[in-house]
């Protein structure tokens, strides 16, 4: 005996796609104190603009989905972008299976592979239909950001030089006078010897 | 009395790393019932048990007078000066080899799963120290096979080899036996660190950078207590590994990187993060042992520990300030050779 079998099958199937990608920079001070200090003075800069301190010494902050993260030991800045985005696809469908020693179940089971076998490729083409989607946006944004964070990063370095020279002053002798130029990023300090 | 005798030649082969021979010709239910044993027999283990320590110790740099700083005990001494020093056997020891035959002889599917066991200090050493000769003839299948078994000894996490590497480590919680096994025979551990550069090639980019990832957490975590619990008899080794960081060429960019031969096909962004990050670990380590140095540079002749730290002092003088230039123009030239 054989039958053919109408299978219905009924399922949601899910994919995550992520999208990472992570630069790495290495920030240039001024060699004004030694370079542990001068890392140490830009974290202290970087704090006031509210990044947070972690255990481990380093400091970090998220702008705009982008991780920021400086390491004041090295003076390297990590900056990662991560994106995650699940995938739903429900399925409902029926399929004729034939089963030549009329086996309900072995049926059953062949209409399963069969639809999900179908739908998980539909699914996986839209998974990179997203996954493409998603680098494009990164791709448009990525230098836009990069610029950003690299100016901002700047700032703060221009501070912290300015900090470790008046540390690097005091350890010469009596600060007289400190006169600030910000916007020609002068600084005139006068030390008694 | 036949079996003891077995029992004994198995025991005496774990020892000599003779794992086949031990592991084929010897069986878990070949343990006489409820453990009972002839007084010779225990004499004769406690002996092998109590050499095979001492062995690994003294060969590790146990002979030479270290600075031990052990639950409040800071002395000057060899590990075999110490009174301290007595580890003891019980039968958990023997439960645990026949834990090892039990997965040795199960099926691969699904191996025996070993219970926790309350060892003694003496039982933990003699593990630890069947542990260390696998890691030390590289026998990375047997060390996966038993390694349930062996990850429940805290001491094996020191190791650098792969089940071990991602453990953190605490020899604080350590009895007092183990912390000064440990302390005194610290010269596996720049063996150890040896064989994990030398094996690193075999491993793709990804799994690398992963590696000298945990190497850079576990180098941290040494200086740390060299630092800041006053373990100064890990002061030599570390200096030691500082130097093969130059001499085995680890700073070199191409050490990392899989397929330098299509380097132009990896985009930049990726090479320049990995040289970076793997350039940040050893720089970290590297100032990490400064600030231990200038640590030590701050006990005055009144602080009790002047004399010490000037003895520590000398290993910097000796080992690293020589090379401390060399470190940062390899440094410099390794975060400049792919900058883009």
């Amino acid at each position: 005996m054989s039958q053919t079998y109408k299978v219905r099958v009924k399922q949601t199937l899910r994919d995550t796609v992520s999208v990472g990608r992570e630069w790495r920079q290495k920030i240039d001070l001024l060699q004004l104190l030694p370079a542990d200090r001068m890392g140490g003075l830009l974290a202290l800069e970087l704090q006031k603009d509210g990044w947070q301190k972690a255990q481990d010494g380093k400091v970090t902050k998220t702008h705009d989905q982008f991780d920021l993260e400086f390491d004041p030991v090295t003076r390297q800045l990590k900056i990662v972008y991560e994106q995650e985005k699940d995938v739903e696809m429900d399925v409902d469908r029926e399929v004729n299976i034939y089963d030549y020693a009329d086996d309900e179940s072995r049926a059953n089971r062949e209409g399963h592979r069969k639809v999900i076998q179908e739908a998980d490729g539909e699914l996986q083409e839209e998974v990179q239909l997203l996954e493409k989607e998603m680098l494009t946006e990164l791709e448009s944004k990525q230098d836009q950001m990069l610029q950003e964070i690299d100016q901002m990063m700047q700032d703060k370095v221009e501070k912290a030089q300015i900090e470790a020279l008046k540390e690097k002053a005091k350890s010469l002798g009596d600060i007289q006078s400190i006169s600030e130029n910000t916007e020609a990023g002068e600084v005139t300090i006068r030390v008694k010897v | 009395m036949e079996n003891e005798y077995y029992l004994l030649l198995f025991i005496k082969r774990l020892k000599n790393a003779d794992y086949r021979l031990a592991f084929s010709y010897f069986l878990d239910t070949s343990f006489p019932e409820n453990m009972n044993f002839s007084k010779t027999l225990v004499d004769g283990m406690q002996a092998i048990f109590s050499n095979w320590i001492l062995e690994e110790a003294m060969q590790n740099g146990g002979w030479k007078r270290q600075f031990f700083a052990v639950n409040g005990l800071r002395e000057r001494k060899r590990l075999f000066e110490f009174e301290e020093f007595s580890p003891k056997f019980s039968c958990q020891l023997l439960l645990f080899l026949k834990d090892l035959l039990k997965i040795y002889n199960s099926s691969r599917r699904s191996p025996f799963d070993p219970p926790k066991r309350d060892f003694t200090s003496g039982d933990r050493l003699v593990i630890h120290c069947f542990t260390r000769e696998l890691a030390r003839r590289d026998r990375k299948a047997l060390m996966a096979l038993f390694r349930p078994a062996l990850i429940q000894i805290p001491l094996n996490h020191m190791l650098l080899q792969e089940p071990f590497l991602d453990c953190e480590i605490k020899p604080l919680q350590l009895d007092t036996d183990e912390q000064l096994f440990l302390d005194s025979s610290m010269e596996f551990f720049v063996q150890e660190f040896h064989n994990f550069q030398a094996t690193l090639h075999c491993y793709k980019q990804d799994a690398r950078l992963d590696r000298i990832r945990s190497l850079g957490i576990r180098l941290q975590s040494l200086v740390s207590l060299a630092h800041k619990d006053f373990k100064w008899c890990f002061t030599m080794s570390l200096l030691e590994i500082f130097e093969m960081i130059l001499d085995f060429d680890l700073m070199n960019p191409m050490r990392y990187v899989d397929d330098f031969e299509n380097i132009s096909a990896i985009p930049d962004h990726i090479i320049q993060s990995l040289i970076l990050e793997v350039s940040g670990i050893f720089e970290t380590y590297y100032r990490s042992l400064i600030s231990f140095s200038k640590y030590l540079s701050s006990f005055s002749f009144v602080d009790d520990e002047f004399n010490e730290a000037q003895l520590v002092l000398e290993y910097f003088t000796l080992k690293f300030f020589p090379r401390q230039a060399e470190f940062e123009n390899k440094l410099t030239e390794m975060q400049a050779g792919f900058q883009v």
